[in-house]
């Protein structure tokens, strides 16, 4: 009897286990179905928008409006009736940067529509934070000093921010001057570092202001001491950067269009990669048309190009906004950007970058694909002073130049390698720019821009 | 280990297993449901969508998603005295003069002129016109036409885009054709003026190869695109859709050859939209 009844249990155990593997073995094939379903049925992506731009190989450095957003230099005019000069992007001119943007505007007031002569700059001592032929507009000076939104109007462009002292050692006469007329306000709650600005450094280069004709030029007052520096040079396969211009890289193709310039598009946009000066330059192109009632400040258009800057690779030396070029109604605008040695401009084309936003949009970018690398070599040379250089020019060539900056050229000295050296840039009557070697005021050959 | 045990460890894993994948594939199903809308549910919405920014929807939506390569064209480099020989005939007599601006040729019958961009125009004297372009006032545009094919320039590869009379004065615009889809770039404009043929503009491109065949996207996800425009660049004027085409064009052209693009031309009452119908960029058509 035991038997028959452990009999039937192992029976009906034994149907119990075959159950247990027919069931095992439809959960295996369920979990394999499921899998070949999940893994089949998955939707095609489906386009609906531009999904953004592929990222770029970060070539130099994320940077910020406000790190870009220097003047070109500052004046320091002293109680003894002195005037230096320091570069934009030093101590002394981000310590009054700094400062200004946390002071208090108070009692603003715009001044006569032409400031008579002699009132601008101010009479005393004052410090300059230069912006001459910037195009610096009121929306972008927003972002250095807390001013009154809409009291200038955006088209004006500052040319420059004086400070002058007052009895208060925390308080200062703001004097903001654009092409056309100029604003005044009180600015309080300065940094006390900004009243040591008014002691001399050795960073400082003394300058003075020299009459020649009916013109004034401002120059260097000695025979200063400049660096002449050898540099290597860094070049950016075009390959690592191009598929961050189009939505689908995939898409890209490529045409020589001409003698070493290849165009690379997908129908929507186009990259020109062609030899220049230093080595390769890019040049993008957005094809499309933009709506033309959907303006945007300067501020706004700048803000898009650092974006857009960063997310292309970044800034690559000590880049600085040089110009600022608004089209008819601000809808479309160019942002120049150049890079700084020592504090002075470096002029030409090597590390310059362009970018055209129409709209809120970028459409074109212009920059090379060669840049500054190390230096590795420096040594010092003494450059003409200003009075100098106006006796070796001489009246007659003087004539018709309206400007002169001192600032660096570069010069190949072999495939790799360049040379930075002291240049003075005339700039003539018709907007063309001769450079002069600042050692010897011998023209230089090359051609710059 | 007791095998019974092992099946049972299996029964409880694969159980769990089948429990995620179930709720994986449940959930994959109600996300593709929102795109798997029957079209007249799509359209609906798409509809509602361009209401709110003031847009209403009066073309017709293609339903058509075909594969469409990228075409490698080039500007047209045939020089002006055999486009004469295939207008006018070989034994014309023509004379051609090099400008800033472009080339020109000059004969009895006619001259042609064609811009440093590529563009033709066409134009024909009088007398010509009056003795062997004039058509009769039925059936101008089948009498045109035929005649076209016959004296034009590489008109078989256009197809007819719009014809307007007034006046007795009609316009035909045409576009040059691949595989049927319009090159909106290429465009053949005629003139007919008192039912004589008075000349035409008509840039004709060469066609050097295609590249990246894809599915394009669909012209309710043309209009999705657009939608998603206008809500970046903030546009809510009134307008009205009035025609969606699928066809070529490129942003980008250069002096030897570029790529046309597969787009969706978006035309409205108030400009035309040109939405990359690979991408889904949107661009802003100058017409």
């Amino acid at each position: 009897m035991k038997d028959k009844r452990r009999e039937r249990s192992a029976k009906i155990w034994g149907w119990i286990g075959s159950l247990l593997t027919v069931f095992l073995t439809v959960l295996v094939l369920m979990s394999l179905t499921l899998s070949g379903l999940i893994w089949t049925a998955t939707p095609p992506k489906m386009v609906i928008d531009q999904p953004g731009f592929y990222s770029s190989a970060l070539n130099g450095k994320l940077r910020t409006v406000h790190e870009v957003l220097q003047p070109e230099s500052l004046w320091v005019w002293t109680v003894q009736n002195e005037l230096f000069r320091f570069g934009g992007n030093s101590r002394p001119a981000a310590i009054l940067m700094d400062a200004v943007l946390h002071a208090q505007v108070q009692d603003t007031h715009l001044g006569s529509l032409t400031a008579p002569t002699g009132s601008l700059p101010p009479r005393g001592p004052f410090l300059e934070l230069n912006f001459e032929g910037a195009g610096i507009t009121p929306s972008i000076l927003n972002w250095m000093l807390p001013l009154k939104r809409g009291i200038l109007p955006e088209g004006a462009h500052v040319t420059a921010v004086y400070l002058s002292p007052t009895t208060q050692k925390t308080v200062y006469r703001l004097t903001i001057t654009t092409g056309s007329r100029s604003l005044h306000a009180i600015l309080t709650g300065v940094s006390l570092k900004v009243a040591r600005l008014f002691t001399t450094s050795d960073e400082a280069t003394p300058y003075a202001l020299i009459p020649v004709g009916s013109r004034v030029y401002n120059l260097p007052y000695t025979s200063t001491v400049m660096r002449v520096e050898q540099w290597t040079l860094q070049r950016v396969e075009a390959s690592h950067v191009i598929d961050s211009f189009f939505a689908d890289p995939t898409l890209i193709e490529a045409i020589h269009t001409a003698k070493r310039q290849v165009l690379y598009t997908d129908g929507s946009r186009g990259v020109f990669v062609n030899a220049g000066e230093f080595g390769n330059e890019l040049s993008y192109t957005d094809g499309s048309s933009r709506l033309l009632h959907v303006v945007k400040t300067a501020a706004d258009s700048l803000n898009s190009v650092m974006t857009y800057m960063n997310d292309h690779g970044g800034f690559v030396g000590n880049q600085f906004l040089s110009q600022v070029v608004e089209g008819v109604g601000g809808a479309q605008a160019r942002f120049d950007f150049a890079d700084r040695i020592d504090g002075w401009t470096l002029f030409g084309t090597l590390d310059q970058l362009t970018a055209i936003v129409d709209n809120g949009s970028i459409i074109r970018v212009k920059r090379g694909l060669t840049y500054l690398g190390a230096r590795f070599s420096t040594h010092e040379e003494k450059i003409l002073s200003g009075v100098q250089l106006v006796k070796r020019l001489g009246d007659s060539r003087l004539k018709n130049v309206t400007d002169i900056s001192l600032g660096y050229d570069a010069l190949h000295i072999a495939p790799d390698f360049i040379e930075l050296e002291p240049v003075y840039r005339l700039t003539h009557s018709n907007q063309s720019v001769e450079y002069l070697n600042a050692m010897n005021g011998k023209p230089l050959l090359k051609l710059g821009v | 280990m007791d095998f019974a045990k092992v099946k049972a460890l299996l029964i409880a894993v694969f159980l769990g297993l089948n429990l995620f994948l179930g709720y994986q594939w449940w959930s994959l199903q109600t996300a593709v449901a929102v795109y798997n809308q029957p079209a007249s549910d799509q359209l609906a919405n798409i509809q509602r969508s361009l209401a709110q920014h003031g847009v209403h929807l009066a073309a017709i939506v293609p339903t058509e998603t075909p594969t469409m390569p990228m075409l490698h064209v080039t500007s047209d480099h045939t020089s002006l005295t055999s486009i004469a020989a295939q207008i006018w005939g070989p034994h014309v007599k023509v004379h051609t003069k090099h400008t800033a601006s472009g080339d020109l040729l000059i004969s009895n019958q006619g001259h042609i002129y064609r811009s440093g961009a590529g563009r033709l125009v066409v134009s024909y004297m009088p007398n010509f016109a009056t003795t062997h372009a004039t058509f009769g006032q039925k059936k101008v545009l089948t009498s045109l036409q035929k005649w076209l094919s016959r004296n034009g320039y590489n008109f078989s590869v256009y197809q007819i885009s719009s014809w307007y009379t007034h006046n007795e004065n009609s316009v035909g615009t045409y576009m040059q054709a691949y595989n049927s889809y319009p090159i909106f770039s290429a465009v053949l404009t005629v003139y007919v003026e008192h039912n004589h043929l008075s000349g035409y503009h008509q840039q004709y491109l060469g066609i050097v190869g295609t590249v990246n065949p894809r599915p394009v996207s669909s012209a309710v996800n043309a209009l999705l695109s657009l939608v998603q425009y206008m809500d970046k660049a903030r546009i809510n004027a009134d307008n009205t859709i009035q025609d969606i085409r699928l066809g070529y064009d490129s942003g980008i052209t250069t002096k030897s050859s570029w790529y046309l693009a597969p787009v969706w031309r978006i035309g409205t009452s108030l400009g035309v939209f040109y939405v990359n119908a690979v991408t889904g960029e949107v661009g802003v058509g100058n017409e």
